[in-house]
């Protein structure tokens, strides 16, 4: 966690799966998420469609195809966790994440990987466990499991670590505000 | 002299009588309905009127500004204030159990809330282009980091009404709702708190105390944060301050300048106490005839009957002056005797013009002109009956006294060897008026009538433009028999409005219509569910189509099928996080009423064509409302001193069976109005309804101003006291009233112009009036 936190700006390409119970085939979507220490969290969803979520602190934009919104969330509120788990990751933020998860750790020379179970009732009943993997500072591959059976599995690759962002190109990526496209 | 001492304390025990048996029985009333016009339409504007103390003007937004600290103060501010015994609610955000009752509140009645036009609305919703856009956007949610969330709701609403739902609120209400973090500005750079009042906004005491509480509370919260804030109250106590403020300073102005006066011309503080007396007597008079009828006396009544009554004052002054003018020796009641006829002449046609005041068809204008009617005339028995009993023998006049009085008599001397000049004057008067009254301008917008500090209207302008608030004066009434039939309309006035909303007539609405919908409207939306024929199959096909599996949604189906929960009723959101929102239903007398506010008014005419034809929808602007009273009010005001002068004119012409001599005693009350009206004119300052009000006191004391003048007579030391005793009553007028013109407060200020300017006229024509009577007496 010490050298997430020492790692600076992130910026990954990822793939993420999704198996729903809902739907016949798996869900899959690939973009950019990208990160800027302490609280600043964008993942621009290329394919299938275009879409953006922008995470600032308590402050949660969500801007698709069908429109533009702006939430505010709490520490408490289970849908801060489902999208802000990856930023507390990022910034090696342990005593945050010891708060929300029960935490396990292993690690040998191919890696290390993060095993976590939540702690709050609510976050319980939806999320059995998450699990990160990575090498160093590079957060590879997680994995959320929840409870009744569905799971999302996002790889990241092209991960660039101790980035520093302009303010022109932060406005840019973490704006949340609304605008075209993302 | 022991007759006279038992008059004294008659005198004396009949007006702590009268104190007391009014103050036994006062009850002072404030509502501002007793103010309507009694006609047709008073039902509505009486309505309209009482939304001016509603939920929403009972209301406060607290912006903080500053670091991220902001959201914590925020909620450390609201916790704090939800204690205050003035404060009825407090809502800084949604928590995750706000959400939960959201839930529990409107997820069961999905179906019943879908569309606002079921008969059209939900079979375009439940065409097959239609559900599959919603199957594509149910997946691209999936697709979102919060699927969780939605993959649990979606097989029971693959349509998302529930999310439509959510929407709705969350644009029905003011500013930006969260989940949990406190509410905060559009820019969110604001976390915001929304304050309930237990007391009035009007309520000076109530809200000057929190409003000084909630600073002291935000000094107690750490950080390097701003406050604003906004709120009628906030205006209400900077405005009754300023009133306030004005007040003291313009009371002790007046009574500095009358004290100063009284010094100077009797060289006796007791002769203004004695001065005083018949008013005084007056007014407990009045009030105790007030008070014993059934309805409650209101407050603007007395403050205006006051003032009305205040006008006797010329009697004393007269009276005393004249007496102290007189030959060493006079008994008072010989002085009285001497000027009897000219002050019951005065009496009776000041009552008389008051009188044609109290005949007004507003209730409001009729009361005060009773009041006066009937304070006038007791002041003026005073005057002739108990205040010799206060005063010495005569003879004992000051040196200021006798030089004023000498002054007066050179004065008409000098006048009456230029008779051209004297006749010229009233000429001259007339000339201003005509000149001036076709270019006066009235002025019937209340806001004219208060001024608030600039930089608390910027203040509360800024911080409602961050939530994006409506104008609280501007509302569309939706009225019914009962709850249910105000929302049925309700229903179809937010239809409406939404049109104008598109047509650009308006730029928002704020309504109960995003939270509740008519019973009515709920069973429709499920009928027409019903109705949709293999409604069950289709969205099956398809979704499946879309990339979903097969029979995922049957639990859809289930809830059209057998609803679990009845329609929304508004006793469902009583305890609900939403049940603010019902302040918006209002039950007034025996009926309901729906208030749905409007921002960004472009037309009052176009909002009035959106509702054409809606029965029992009003729009309602109340500031076009107050001013519309006001204007009755001054239309009324100025129809009763034409009556008034008229029947003033013929009292005056009976009494002096002479034409040119009551006409002569008429010209200080009807031409000095119209050269105040017209001098306004002139100077390009408009006339309000206070001001009009104003003239009746013009009225009755220039007819006062006449009658002294033209009664004078030719004997030159009669004469000297008239005009001398004129210039103390203008001089104590000024000081009593004028000084209002100080104010800067449009309102007390107008009083002050009006009153000032009139009796200033009254008092330059008087010697020209003395003049030409005294020529027109000689045979």
């Amino acid at each position: 966690m010490a050298r997430f936190a020492g790692s600076g700006g992130v910026r990954a390409r990822f793939r993420e799966t999704k198996q729903l119970a809902l739907l016949t085939a798996p869900l899959e979507t690939q973009g950019v998420v990208v990160f800027e220490p302490p609280d600043r969290l964008a993942r621009h969803t290329m394919r299938p469609g275009r879409s953006s979520v922008v995470v600032h602190g308590s402050r949660v934009a969500i801007r698709d195809e069908t429109g533009h919104q702006i939430l505010e969330l709490d520490e408490e509120d289970p849908a801060r966790h489902f999208i802000d788990s990856l930023a507390v990751l990022l910034r090696g933020d342990a005593e945050a994440l010891r708060e929300r998860y029960t935490v396990s750790f292993q690690s040998d020379e191919t890696g290390w990987k993060l095993e976590l179970e939540p702690r709050s009732k609510p976050l319980r009943r939806m999320i059995a466990s998450i699990s990160a993997g990575g090498r160093g500072a590079q957060l590879l591959r997680m994995e959320v499991r929840e409870t009744n059976g569905d799971s999302a599995v996002t790889d990241f690759f092209e991960v660039e670590t101790g980035l520093e962002f302009d303010p022109v190109e932060a406005q840019r990526i973490f704006s949340v505000e609304d605008r075209a496209g993302p | 002299m022991k007759s006279e001492a038992r008059v004294r304390g008659v005198t004396l025990l009949l007006l702590a009588a009268l104190g007391l048996y009014s103050a036994s029985r006062i009850e002072l009333s404030h509502s501002i309905t007793h103010f309507l016009p009694s006609s047709q339409e008073s039902e509505l504007v009486e309505l309209s009127l009482e939304l001016v103390d509603s939920p929403l003007a009972r209301r406060m937004v607290l912006a903080i500004g500053g670091g991220p600290e902001r959201a914590a103060a925020a909620a450390e501010l609201a916790e704090r204030l939800r204690e205050h015994p003035e404060v009825d609610w407090v809502e800084a955000g949604f928590d995750a159990d706000a959400m939960s009752g959201l839930y529990e509140l409107y997820f069961d009645r999905r179906v019943y809330l879908a569309s606002a036009s079921p008969s059209d609305g939900i079979p375009q919703l439940l065409e097959v282009e239609e559900l599959a856009r919603r199957a594509d956007r149910l997946l691209a949610r999936l697709a979102q980091p919060s699927s969780t969330l939605v993959s649990r709701t979606a097989p029971e609403d693959p349509l998302g009404l529930f999310d439509a739902m959510l929407a709705r609120i969350r644009s029905g209400r003011p500013a930006l709702a969260s989940s949990g973090a406190g509410l905060t500005s559009r820019d969110g750079e604001f976390s915001l708190v929304l304050l309930g009042l237990r007391s009035s906004p009007f309520d000076f005491q109530a809200q000057s105390g929190l409003l000084r509480d909630i600073e002291q509370e935000f000094a107690r919260v750490d950080g390097d944060l701003t406050l604003e804030l906004s709120g009628v109250n906030r205006i209400a106590v900077a405005t009754e301050r300023s009133i306030r403020g004005d007040v003291d300073f313009i009371s002790v102005m007046a009574i500095t300048g009358v004290c100063t006066l009284f010094l100077l011309v009797f060289r006796s503080l007791r002769a203004l106490l004695i001065a005083i007396l018949p008013s005084m007597s007056g007014f407990a008079a009045a009030t105790a005839v007030a008070v014993s009828f059934p309805t409650p006396l209101h407050g603007i009544t007395l403050g205006f009957g006051f003032a009305l009554i205040g006008v006797a004052i010329d009697y004393p002054i007269h009276v005393m002056n004249h007496h102290a003018l007189s030959s060493a020796g006079t008994p008072p009641r010989d002085s009285v005797r001497s000027i009897r006829a000219s002050l019951l002449l005065s009496g009776l046609t000041t009552t008389l013009s008051f009188v044609a005041l109290a005949l007004s068809d507003l209730p409001g204008l009729g009361d005060m002109g009773i009041f006066a009617a009937v304070g006038v005339p007791a002041a003026l028995a005073v005057s002739v009956l108990a205040l010799p009993a206060f005063l010495g023998p005569g003879g004992g006049a000051t040196p200021l006294q006798r030089h004023l009085s000498g002054r007066s008599e050179d004065l008409v001397g000098w006048l009456s060897e230029r008779p051209l000049l004297a006749a010229g004057l009233p000429l001259a008067f007339a000339l201003v008026a005509a000149l001036g009254l076709p270019q006066l301008r009235w002025q019937d917008d209340p806001a004219t009538l208060m001024t608030a500090e600039p930089t608390l209207l910027a203040e509360d302008e800024r911080v409602r433009g961050r939530i994006v608030d409506v104008d609280p004066g501007r509302f569309v009434l939706s009225l019914g028999k009962d709850a249910e039939s105000a929302l049925r309309l309700n229903d179809r006035v937010h239809a409406r409005l939404s049109d104008a909303v598109a047509t650009h007539h308006l730029e928002a609405q704020r309504s109960l219509h995003s939270f509740l919908w008519s019973q009515e409207l709920q069973r429709e939306n499920l009928t027409a569910f019903r109705g949709a024929p293999e409604l069950a199959e289709r969205i099956d096909q398809t979704f499946s189509a879309g990339g979903f599996r097969p029979g995922s949604f049957e639990g859809f189906a289930r809830a059209i099928a057998s609803p679990t929960a009845e329609p929304l009723r508004p006793e469902d959101l009583v305890g609900s996080p939403l049940e603010r929102v019902l302040d918006s239903l209002a039950q007034i007398d025996e009926r309901w009423a729906a208030v749905t506010y409007l921002r960004g008014v472009q037309s009052g005419e176009g909002v009035r064509e959106a509702l054409e034809g809606l029965e029992g929808a009003h729009y309602v602007d109340q500031e076009e409302v107050v001013g519309e009273i006001y204007e009755g009010y001054r239309r009324s005001t100025l129809r009763m001193i034409a009556l008034g002068a008229a029947v003033v004119f013929l009292v005056l012409q009976l009494r002096y069976r002479n034409p040119r001599r009551g006409f002569l005693a008429f010209l200080p009350s009807a031409l000095v109005a119209l050269t105040t009206l017209g001098l306004f004119g002139v100077l390009g300052s408009p006339v309000n309804v206070v001001g009009t009000i104003s003239l009746v006191i013009v009225l009755g004391m220039g007819v006062d101003y006449g009658v002294f003048s033209v009664d004078s007579g030719s004997s030159p030391a009669r004469v000297g006291a008239t005009l001398s005793s004129l210039l103390i009553s203008c001089l104590t007028t000024l000081f009593v009233f004028g000084t209002l013109a100080l104010s800067e407060q449009p309102a007390l200020r107008s009083i002050g112009v009006t009153t000032g300017t009139g009796v200033l006229l009254a008092l330059l024509l008087s010697p020209a009036v003395c003049v030409l009577a005294n020529r027109s007496a000689r045979p």
